[in-house]
């Protein structure tokens, strides 16, 4: 067990901001996934108040760096604060990603301004692909959220997505808190 | 004088009259469109006196607005717009807006986890030389991450989205260009003197083509001279 917990460990240094997922890690130790579930909680445990953790984003484990530790980490770099995502591109991702497979003009008619540009930047960013084309005349192009996406926004897979608020009849009260 | 601009800034129209029936405490249920308007209107006017300009998606959404109103205005057929038009349109507007409202309200709570994810390093895969593997099975998809992570790597400080907005000269604009260069030139000139700017392929080829044009249009002629293109400018009277 404790060699197997070493091996693990091992390969998810080397793999780094890769990570690596659960089929290939069973892949290399030979080992079904129950097994290997049960050591990755294991060391998921044993890294929580260290200064590396473990974490899963889009099926994929890696270790990062404990947030807690960020402000000291960013010292390092003397680069300042980071651009965070501005708004438009957040809610462009967010239609995409509760609405895929998404064309263009559907995500326009939602946010009721042209977001030809943004598509192409978050294609550019890698956060959005093309999932093919969509079988209405003019076969527009339709969108989907990345692996990249998920691994962005600390989520294993889509089921994880905080859940879209509803707007009933009758709930105004609580619609502009 | 001493004045004080305030004027928000709105990720479009329907980010705008979410705005305006918050703060003028409409019901978005049974909107006030004459409310809306107003205030809507207000808003544009103000943008137009500090003279900013306003983008045509929040002139689209008004005339839809305006539409509405002056179906309303109409008396005669009131009954009928009422029932196969106006109630349309609101009810159209307001289930637009509600839905608006929910992802801009879920981009708050994935800005949280984006923030949360940005203060999480991982350091790069570990360098290992690996042996050639001939069953290599990928699809496109898996190249084009990989050619991202690569341009990742290699210039992680520039940023990218600056270098997709890069203007892109046209040939038109090329060919004014060049017009302007070339008279200052002296009649006979080589091809560098009209290249010496270009700095990527694209620019290149593009001055190559506005060459061809000016060719074309016998504003130029060129001759070879021991294996060099030599251009003539042409004179005009």
């Amino acid at each position: 067990m404790n060699n197997y917990t070493s091996i693990i460990e091992s390969l998810l240094y080397v793999v780094g901001e890769e990570g690596i997922s659960l089929n290939e890690i069973s892949r290399i130790i030979e080992k079904d996934n129950d097994f290997i579930l049960n050591i990755i909680e294991n060391l998921k445990t044993k890294y929580q108040d260290s200064g590396i953790n473990l974490v899963e984003y889009a099926h994929n484990y890696k270790f990062v760096t404990n947030i807690v530790n960020s402000n000291y980490v960013e010292k390092l770099f003397n680069s300042g604060i980071k651009n965070s995502l501005s708004q438009s591109a957040l809610e462009t991702l967010a239609i995409i990603a509760y609405k895929q497979p998404i064309t263009r003009m559907e995500i326009e008619e939602l946010r009721g301004v042209s977001c030809e540009m943004m598509l192409r930047k978050l294609m550019h960013k890698n956060m959005i692909k093309e999932l093919g084309r969509s079988n209405e005349a003019g076969r527009a192009i339709l969108y989907g959220i990345t692996d990249e996406f998920l691994d962005k926004f600390k989520l294993v897979d889509i089921d994880e997505l905080p859940k879209l608020p509803s707007y009933e009849n009758n709930q105004e009260e609580s619609l502009f808190d | 004088m001493n004045f004080k601009v305030e004027i928000e800034k709105f990720d479009g129209p329907l980010d705008l009259m979410l705005h305006l029936i918050k703060n003028h405490k409409l019901d978005i249920f049974d909107l006030d469109i004459k409310v809306l308007i107003e205030q809507y209107l207000k808003y544009l006017s103000n943008l137009k006196e500090l003279k900013l300009e306003i983008e045509s998606e929040y002139l689209l959404e008004l005339s839809t607005l305006i539409e509405y109103k002056s179906k309303k205005l109409l008396p005669n057929n009131k009954e009928e717009i009422e029932e196969d038009y106006g109630i349309d349109l609101k009810e159209r507007l307001v289930k637009r807006l509600l839905e608006y409202q929910k992802f801009k309200d879920v981009s708050e709570n994935l800005r949280q986890l984006y923030d949360l994810r940005r203060q999480e390093y991982a350091k790069f895969v570990s360098s290992i030389e690996i042996e050639e593997n001939n069953d290599f099975n990928a699809d496109v998809y898996d190249l084009y991450k990989a050619m991202n992570r690569i341009l990742k790597r290699n210039d992680v400080k520039t940023v990218l989205s600056e270098r997709v907005a890069e203007k892109e000269v046209s040939i038109e604009e090329r060919i004014s260009y060049l017009y302007q260069k070339i008279e200052k030139l002296p009649s006979k000139f080589r091809l560098n003197s009209l290249i010496e700017d270009c700095k990527d392929k694209t620019s290149f080829v593009v001055t190559f083509l506005a060459i061809l044009d000016l060719i074309k249009a016998q504003y130029i002629v060129f001759e070879l001279v021991d294996e060099e293109v030599i251009f003539n400018r042409r004179e005009y009277e």
